[in-house]
């Protein structure tokens, strides 16, 4: 034991491990626990995000220059495609219009003025991406200067992508719905099942980071294809958000309950833009 | 300007840790290979080289820790990550530069184990954290991807940070050495 602390490099690299070990510890405390990061963070994150504008405007350019030779090549498909949505469109729209107006002079009558599914968007662009093979992290080009606040939820390409975890001065830090960090926030769920009854749960993550319907408030079965869309009841989000649909039901690893899997309907494998909702009811 | 080319190695990393953040956004598809994904490690690769063409220069070892402090707060928001990666790369770099031969693909090797090492650091800090619940043998894949990756990074970069770290090693004034 004498040996041992006279051994000088053993002590520092003991030392050192203690260091990084209380330094991470303390850390990740600080980030999950505090709504806005410290100021001398905040300063340097924003210093490098003035960089990162800079760089990823030229690259953002060629990187759409690419796609849209791949967006050419796949206009006459796609052509086809949309013209069939569009002749279902103006059906659609215009029950929409007709159930808005409606929903407003219920909603005037009851006396309601914010509801769970009332909420603002805001367009932000993705200037950074975290670039290790396991954590699933991205900086965005807005922060607190555009009414950004820690847990607010994140779409792309048509369903929710994840949410803020810290929000600096002009950027934000955007976890995505995949992430399996156990401390993360989940987003509370609900869905319809076939037989009309309404399934509330919450989105979990298996290994892979395959998204599932973890928690569900009955037995109810939940046909393929199923939407499954935020509930609101988890207190930051609003209600209706698309988080993806249901792709495959089985039982879990011990035989008990059922996993329900789903197939994200967000653009989480390569967002370059994203919609960053605030919701109106606090 | 003789201050500036002291500090011309720390803007260069700077723009490395840019590059690193801006080009994963990029080239997420290209990354993605079966189950695995590779990291995109400009930042301590740049460190590496650095330190495979100075290793006599120890404030190297300072401008890594402080670029690990940097890119730990950008991109995680906490710190233990890079900050050990970093200079742990940088003593790796001065080290191998010492004892092997003065051989390209000597260097590539180098490389090649030093980004598995860091990869694997990174994947045992996130799973103490639950940051992810991949096991070894799944993360193996993506640590060996990495590798390769590196690998190929650095033959694409070598000649640009080796030309830094000759003509401008950080907080060394040259001009005291010409006449």
């Amino acid at each position: 034991m004498k040996k041992f602390f006279q051994n000088r490099k053993m002590l520092s690299a003991l030392a050192t491990v203690a260091v990084v070990a209380a330094l991470l510890g303390s850390t990740v405390t600080l980030r999950n626990n505090l709504n806005a990061p410290l100021f001398v963070q905040r300063l340097g994150n924003d210093l490098v995000s003035v960089g990162s504008r800079i760089v990823s405007a030229p690259v953002a350019w060629l990187s759409d220059g690419i796609n849209s030779i791949d967006d050419l090549l796949n206009a006459a498909s796609e052509n086809d495609h949309l013209k069939k949505k569009v002749s279902e469109l103006a059906q659609v729209e215009a029950r929409n219009a007709v159930l808005e107006k409606e929903n407003k002079q219920l909603k005037a009558a009851a006396g309601i003025k914010k509801t769970l599914t009332s909420y603002t968007t805001t367009t932000a662009s993705v200037i950074s991406r975290s670039s290790d093979s396991w954590s699933e992290q991205l900086t965005i080009n807005k922060g607190k200067n555009a009414g950004f606040k820690k847990g607010m939820a994140v779409m792309s390409g048509g369903g929710v992508i994840g949410r803020l975890t810290e929000v600096d001065t002009a950027t934000s830090k955007v976890e995505l719905i995949t992430t399996t960090d156990s401390s993360a926030n989940r987003f509370a769920v609900q869905a319809v099942s076939s037989s009309g009854k309404t399934l509330h749960g919450i989105i979990s993550v298996q290994s892979g980071g395959v998204l599932t319907f973890t928690q569900a408030s009955s037995s109810s079965k939940l046909a393929k294809g199923t939407k499954v869309y935020t509930s609101g009841l988890g207190g930051v989000s609003p209600k209706g958000l698309l988080i993806g649909t249901v792709s495959e039901t089985t039982k879990d690893s011990f035989g008990l309950s059922d996993l329900i899997k789903i197939t994200p309907a967000g653009n989480l494998s390569d967002p370059s833009v994203v919609t960053v909702v605030q919701r109106s009811v606090s | 300007m003789r201050i500036f080319k002291q500090w011309i190695l720390a803007i260069a990393l700077y723009v490395a840790l840019i590059l690193d953040g801006v080009l994963s956004v990029y080239l997420q598809p290209i990354l993605k290979y079966g189950n695995g994904k590779a990291s995109l490690m400009l930042l301590p690769l740049a460190v590496l080289i650095i330190n495979f063409e100075d290793e006599r220069n120890p404030k190297e070892f300072w401008l890594a820790l402080g670029a690990g402090l940097v890119a730990d707060l950008y991109f995680y928001g906490i710190i233990g990550i890079y900050i050990v990666v970093l200079p742990a790369l940088s003593a790796f770099g001065r080290w191998y530069a010492r004892v092997s031969p003065e051989l390209f693909v000597v260097r590539l090797i180098g490389t090649f184990l030093a980004s598995c090492g860091a990869s694997l650091y990174i994947w045992l800090v996130f799973r103490i954290l639950t940051w992810t619940n991949q096991s070894f043998q799944a993360a193996l894949p993506s640590v060996l991807y990495t590798g390769l990756w590196s690998v190929g990074i650095t033959i694409l970069t070598y000649w640009i940070w080796s030309k830094l770290a000759r003509s401008y090693p950080f907080l060394i004034d040259l001009d005291n050495y010409r006449y």
